[in-house]
């Protein structure tokens, strides 16, 4: 019956607009028209996400930086306030009062050229090769790729046993090979410093050459054919069509580079357990959360150095806007 | 059509989640147990927390609930100030003082005063110098966990099979042949006959980048030197002058001593244990490939089912003596034991101050500290002890080498710490194992043993003194 009905509605009818239609017909039993609707289903949307921003980024951001100008009071059990005693702390700390501090900061501001000087480079003509479809091309990007899906304590683990000077295999080729003193890989500073780096270059790649393959992947076909056809070489491709065309991919990863300062951890932590030469400032942090004692120091810690992190980053930002013109394709 | 199946889902979507949210809400409000146990689950496992809550539930008709979880250190801050339902928690590293000064925590005065058996309170069961350090502003707010025991693990298996003896000394030049009959046999002297013995297949040591495990051989040293008493009087902070090299060397040349062994003597070492991983370290000792390492009670507990007893079968050896060892009046050298884990806060066991069952919290613990339970404890963990008098307590015969090892060495030992409640301590100023910053030397000593230890003692002690009024405020 009522199929018989709906088949029955005239055929102008059907072809309004959802919005004339909605406007035509009666109120519903609850009295509200669509966009009313509308807004209210928006509101029940976004009404998740935001509530979650504003506890878990809004409430702690303002309790860290409340926290910052605090100090916690053995006696009575209560957190007072104490001014910029922190700041002041942490600034003598890392202008020399504490060794492991300013170590801590300088091997952190370390993994920006790294990240972004020789891991963001070598990803982009990774990708660029795996998009040329050079022969092996698909095994390279299982290869480059599986760093990023294997778990980090597995592959740290890997990583260090394979530099164990009699457990694992890099030392005995080496030795075939004639090297003689082969150093502490992980021994002592500056070489665990460096054998990190280099394990973030390892299994950083492929995260990037994911993103960057992708967006050359999206470069239009008839133009790299048009380049084929007036005989424009490989490196001039790479560097003349390529990397501008995909630039806001690079500028992003670029960005997220230089925030891997404040964010590096794990590499350090599972690497070089323990050891106070390798710390960065998210493991200080991380240290200092867990054992509990200076909460307040570790607030001003990230605060001043977010402080001084933050508009460097912006204007690092600001300025690789400015170095290619968007192209839309 | 679309539209009715659409709202018939979104209305079925809505009933999931209210029923979800009601049941995890009516989970946490109504619990089905009369007490639950939060452990952290590493070196020491589970097995002793299952065995005492089982034994509990036998002999009172109660519920123990367990909880075994490898991040619960990490967990217990946000557990204590958002209230959980946990009645007792076993963590390592936890700084409970913070939390006691905010209330969190549940006094345990009570339970210091009660009986554990006829006429044996509670507090008298503690290790005394665990009981000190449990107290913050005049109350017992934690109770010590366990009592750990470092030192030199060694394959005692290769060492009978090679003839070698357990050196009880640093250093005896007079004996080479580290024969026993002669006289004292010297760790030194020892190293170098496995070398000549095994023609260098076999090292002395192993060990890891976690270096501090050599703190439980160097600190014994330090104590050795400076008598438990002088260790004592160092963790109460009276003044920046125990940390003055001139008056009180001992820690510095215990350090010495170290590097004397290992920086000095690479040989001695299977090859960059500074740049080894910890489980590749344990790899070489229970494979064979070096005759000690540097560990504590968890080791065996730690490998069990790894290795072969057919090549390796571990022992815990006293700390050999350093020359210039604190005498007792038989004139022998007074045995030290560093409490491994008593850095900082120490392990500890606490109980919320929110918890619904602290009468069966305490009921528990006093349960757990009784002789037949701190058996239980010991057999259940292969060797570790609680913080707690044992003199009532005898292994059985089945028990294992490693057990019996380190129930003798902390029978006979006088037991340190380095616990303390000192303001600049917790404020995370200065660190006590390791002054200024905690900073153990050991890597650095190896990667360059031309190190003036003197100077870099000089310079810390130059800097306490600079600071102490500024941390003391």
């Amino acid at each position: 019956m009522s199929k018989m009905t709906e088949s029955a509605v005239p055929v102008e009818e059907t072809a309004f607009s959802d919005e004339s239609a909605a406007a035509a017909k009666p109120p519903r039993g609850h009295g509200l028209n669509r966009k009313k609707q509308k807004t209210i289903f928006i509101c029940v949307m976004l009404a998740f996400p935001l509530v979650q921003l504003f506890i878990f980024w809004f409430l702690v951001n303002v309790n860290t930086i409340i926290m910052s100008f605090q100090e916690f009071d053995w006696l009575t059990g209560k957190y007072i306030f104490n001014g910029f005693d922190n700041f002041i702390r942490v600034f003598q700390e890392i202008g020399g009062t504490s060794q492991v501090t300013q170590r801590t900061v300088i091997n952190s501001v370390l993994y920006l050229p790294i990240t972004c000087f020789i891991s963001l480079p070598l990803s982009i003509l990774f990708s660029y090769f795996l998009y040329k479809k050079v022969p092996g091309s698909a095994a390279f990007r299982v290869i480059f790729f599986l760093p990023s899906i294997i778990p980090v304590a597995v592959l740290t683990m890997a990583f260090s046993f394979s530099f164990d000077a009699t457990l694992g295999f890099v030392n005995p080729i080496l030795r075939a090979l004639g090297v003689q003193n082969i150093p502490s890989w992980f021994g002592q500073y500056p070489n665990n410093q460096i054998m990190i780096f280099a394990y973030c270059i390892w299994a950083g790649l492929g995260t990037n050459i994911v993103l960057i393959s992708g967006a050359i992947g999206r470069i239009p076909i008839e133009i790299m054919e048009y380049s084929k056809l007036e005989g424009v070489s490989k490196t001039r491709e790479l560097f003349q069509i390529a990397i501008p065309l995909v630039w806001p991919t690079i500028t992003t990863t670029f960005v997220l580079g230089c925030t891997s300062v404040f964010t590096v951890m794990m590499q350090p932590l599972m690497l070089t357990p323990g050891n106070s030469d390798t710390l960065t400032i998210a493991l200080m942090i991380y240290n200092g959360v867990l054992n509990g004692r200076n909460l307040p120091y570790y607030s001003a810690f990230g605060l001043a150095l977010s402080v001084i992190g933050v508009p460097i980053i912006l204007v690092i930002k600001w300025a690789l806007g400015k170095v290619y013109a968007d192209v839309e394709y | 059509m679309k539209a009715k199946f659409l709202r018939s889902l979104v209305l079925i979507m809505a009933l999931v989640m209210a029923l979800g949210v009601g049941l995890a809400f009516s989970a946490c409000s109504t619990t089905e147990w009369d007490l639950k146990i939060s452990v952290v689950h590493k070196e020491y496992g589970q097995r002793w927390i299952n065995a005492l809550a089982r034994k509990f539930e036998d002999e009172t008709g109660l519920v123990v609930e367990v909880e075994a979880n490898p991040n619960l250190q990490s967990e217990i801050p946000n557990r204590l100030q958002n209230g959980s339902d946990d009645d007792i928690f076993f963590s390592h590293g936890i700084t409970w003082e913070l939390y006691a000064a905010q209330g969190y925590l549940e006094p345990l005065d009570d339970l210091y005063e009660m009986e554990v058996s006829e006429g044996v309170t509670f507090g008298s069961k503690v290790l005394p110098q665990f009981r000190s350090a449990a107290q913050f502003n005049g109350h017992y707010y934690k109770v010590p966990w366990t009592n750990g025991t470092g030192g030199l693990v060694y394959n005692k298996k290769m060492f009978e099979d090679n003839g070698w003896s357990v050196p009880t000394v640093y250093s005896n030049p007079n004996n080479p042949d580290c024969d026993p009959a002669v006289g004292d046999v010297g760790l030194m002297e020892l190293c170098e006959k496995i070398l000549a013995d095994t023609d260098g297949e076999v090292k002395p040591f192993v060990w890891s980048s976690e270096t501090y495990y050599w703190d439980y051989v160097v600190f014994d040293w330090w104590a050795q030197l400076a008598g438990v008493d002088a260790i004592e009087e160092y963790t109460q902070l009276g003044s920046a002058e125990v940390f003055n090299p001139e008056t009180h060397p001992e820690q510095k040349e215990a350090l010495k001593a170290w590097k004397n062994l290992i920086a000095d003597h690479p040989e001695y070492s299977m090859e960059d244990c500074a740049g080894k991983q910890y489980t590749a370290a344990q790899m070489e000792f229970v494979t064979g490939r070096a005759a000690m390492i540097p560990c504590a009670q968890w080791l065996e507990s730690g490998m069990m089912g790894n290795y072969d007893e057919s090549t390796c079968v571990m022992d815990l050896m006293p700390t050999p003596f350093l020359d210039g060892a604190k005498t007792g009046a038989d004139d022998k050298p007074i045995r030290v034991n560093y409490s491994v884990g008593s850095t900082n806060s120490g392990d500890s066991i606490l109980i919320p101050e929110d918890s619904k069952h602290k009468d069966t919290a305490k009921q528990f613990l006093q349960f757990m500290f009784r002789d037949d339970n701190l058996k239980l404890f010991t057999e259940e963990t292969y060797g570790v002890q609680l913080a707690a008098d044992y003199s009532n307590v005898t292994l059985d015969d089945d028990a294992t080498d490693f057990m019996k090892s380190v129930y003798e060495i902390n029978a006979n030992s006088q037991k340190f710490d380095l616990l303390s409640s000192a303001l600049p301590i917790l404020q995370g100023y200065l660190s006590l194992d390791w002054p200024v910053e905690g900073v153990q030397h050991y890597a650095s000593l190896v990667a360059d043993p031309s190190t003036d230890i003197d100077a870099m003692y000089q310079s810390n002690y130059e800097t306490i003194a600079g600071n102490w009024s500024k941390w003391f405020e």
